[in-house]
């Protein structure tokens, strides 16, 4: 068996508070395998957000501490790369989606910039034919109205499309995307996570799928990893936690659900599955 | 036949600068204790329906009954008791509470404008209702910020509540909640509408949330009402293409047992 493409292991994430640090990540470990859809499902302050956060390298030095016994990305190890080492990591082999795609995007700036930026090295006559090729494969019938468009005439569905089109414009290995379809309508949700298992399958693709919604994560992930301020209480197969929960968190946030419940029962005090 | 509790006839409106209308000739009643959906894409209208039943928007047609009394469509128009009578909560309570005040002001607000109460039992009612929401005394003196997301829409729900309306509107009122708090603000709605015999409308594009309050629900789509019926008949039986669509894609990611 191959080598994970992500191995992450008791990764901590502080960050500072007048004089202390708090921890929002408090020793996390877990592997995503190549091709592999993991989900990350959490609460607010569950830490799951700063985990993605550091797996991108996006902490500010002075306001947060990383340290981990292991972080390792296709055979490299995370800790120890310069900026400009990042800087050929970030947007290339690791990509982003993030939940709200307006304050990702330069409000001035036409999508088709955007994308042009991403590919530097390549001429414009190619750059632009992968940049409309890429938006067609999210689902865009005419992608060279939406090159000429700015982000504002988008509407919130369109704008997350165009932005999973960038982030795997570079044909990246990891895709980590944070909620990327919470802001969106159910169609649209439901679209997305298509295009999102599609390109993961048909590229061999990984994602950490970082989510609150168990329903989308049963519909998509392979695996998942629950997070409670700052640590995973349960991990495992997507089917094997949601249909037998070990830990009395999973049982809860799945209680929670109103879409598994009789109609008006009272979600808190439902009996754990 | 008894009067609906609330009533929309025939609304339409459409916003300055606007060709398109927000709402094209939209029907929705209410019974007396009856709890109804709306539900709908962005943009569908929804919310618009709702300013228009508060009086927040006026529509260009249409008439809005409350218990059989027809509303003035300008709220300032409305007389205090018809303005208890119907109440709303918005998606952000951050929004739509003063972050200057405390909690006891906010919540008693409504009942202060209208000299409902002398200022000193005004924290005694306020106290009460929040108990009614699961809050301590101890958020009395709180001020917004100092509170999560959830206590900040139980306070929003309190501070309805205090001047006793008999319906109540709710604007995606957990759509901004972790699930663990939703199944809490959930749990108190069913509560207090069961206790206090109120009549609900639930605004929401969560399909799930809908269903587990709503007996009944209309479909909204472009500002209009494209199907209505009861909840069982929305999910099980939807006869139009456009319910169809948003019922499977609501089942799509909702979690499956």
């Amino acid at each position: 068996m191959s080598a994970p493409l992500l191995q992450v292991a008791d990764l901590r994430v502080a960050f500072r508070s007048g004089q202390s640090w708090s921890h929002a990540v408090d020793g996390v470990s877990f592997d995503i395998a190549r091709g592999e859809i993991l989900g990350c499902v959490g609460e607010s302050g569950s830490g799951k957000s700063a985990t993605a956060t550091a797996l991108l390298g996006l902490l500010p030095p002075r306001a947060a501490r990383v340290s981990a016994d292991a972080l390792v990305f296709d055979g490299r190890d995370m800790t120890r790369l310069s900026e400009k080492e990042w800087l050929s990591l970030r947007g290339r082999e690791v990509a982003f989606a993030p939940q709200d795609p307006m304050s990702a995007l330069n409000p001035i700036m036409r999508i088709g910039r955007h994308m042009r930026l991403i590919q530097p090295r390549i001429a414009p006559r190619e750059a632009h034919a992968a940049a409309a090729s890429a938006l067609q494969r999210m689902g865009f019938a005419d992608p060279e109205t939406i090159l000429r468009a700015y982000p504002f005439q988008l509407s919130g569905g369109q704008r997350q499309r165009a932005l999973l089109a960038m982030a795997l414009l570079a044909k990246p290995k990891l895709l980590i995307a944070d909620e990327p379809t919470t802001a969106l309508d159910v169609t649209v949700q439901a679209q997305i996570l298509d295009l999102i298992e599609s390109t993961a399958r048909a590229d061999g693709l990984s994602v950490l799928f970082i989510t609150h919604n168990l329903g989308v994560a049963q519909r998509l992930c392979d695996r998942l990893i629950v997070m409670r301020t700052g640590t995973i209480v349960e991990s495992g197969a997507t089917s094997e936690i949601l249909s037998a929960p070990q830990h009395a968190y999973t049982r809860a946030l799945l209680a929670a659900l109103p879409g598994a419940a009789p109609p008006r029962t009272r979600l808190t005090q439902r009996a754990a599955p | 036949m008894t009067a609906a509790a609330l009533a929309l006839e025939h609304i339409r409106l459409t916003y300055r600068g606007r060709t398109k209308p927000a709402l094209d000739d939209v029907s929705l009643h209410v019974g007396v204790g009856e709890c109804v959906g709306v539900v709908g894409e962005s943009g569908s209208g929804k919310s618009s329906l709702a300013a228009v039943a508060l009086g927040l928007e006026t529509a260009q047609s249409g008439d809005v009954f409350l218990h059989g009394k027809k509303l003035s469509p300008h709220v300032r128009r409305r007389t205090p008791a018809q303005l208890n009578a119907l109440q709303i909560v918005f998606q952000d309570p951050a929004a739509s509470l003063d972050p200057t005040w405390p909690v006891w002001r906010s919540v008693t607000e409504g009942l202060a404008l209208r000299g409902a109460a002398r200022p000193a039992g005004l924290r005694a009612t306020a106290e009460a209702l929040l108990a009614e929401m699961a809050m301590s005394g101890a958020f009395l003196d709180r001020k917004p910020h100092e509170l999560s997301g959830g206590q900040r829409q139980r306070v929003a729900l309190a501070r309805a509540l205090a001047v006793k309306p008999d319906v109540l509107v709710l604007d995606e009122p957990t759509s901004a909640l972790d699930v663990s708090v939703q199944a809490q603000v959930l749990d108190l709605l069913l509560d207090v509408q069961e206790r206090r015999g109120l009549s609900l409308v639930m605004i929401s594009h969560d399909l799930d949330v809908v269903r587990h309050l709503c007996t009944r629900i209309a479909v909204m789509r472009d500002g209009r009402v494209v199907e209505a019926g009861s909840a069982d008949e929305i999910f099980s039986d939807p006869k139009q293409d456009y319910t169809r669509a948003l019922v499977g894609a609501a089942a799509r990611l909702s979690i499956r047992r």
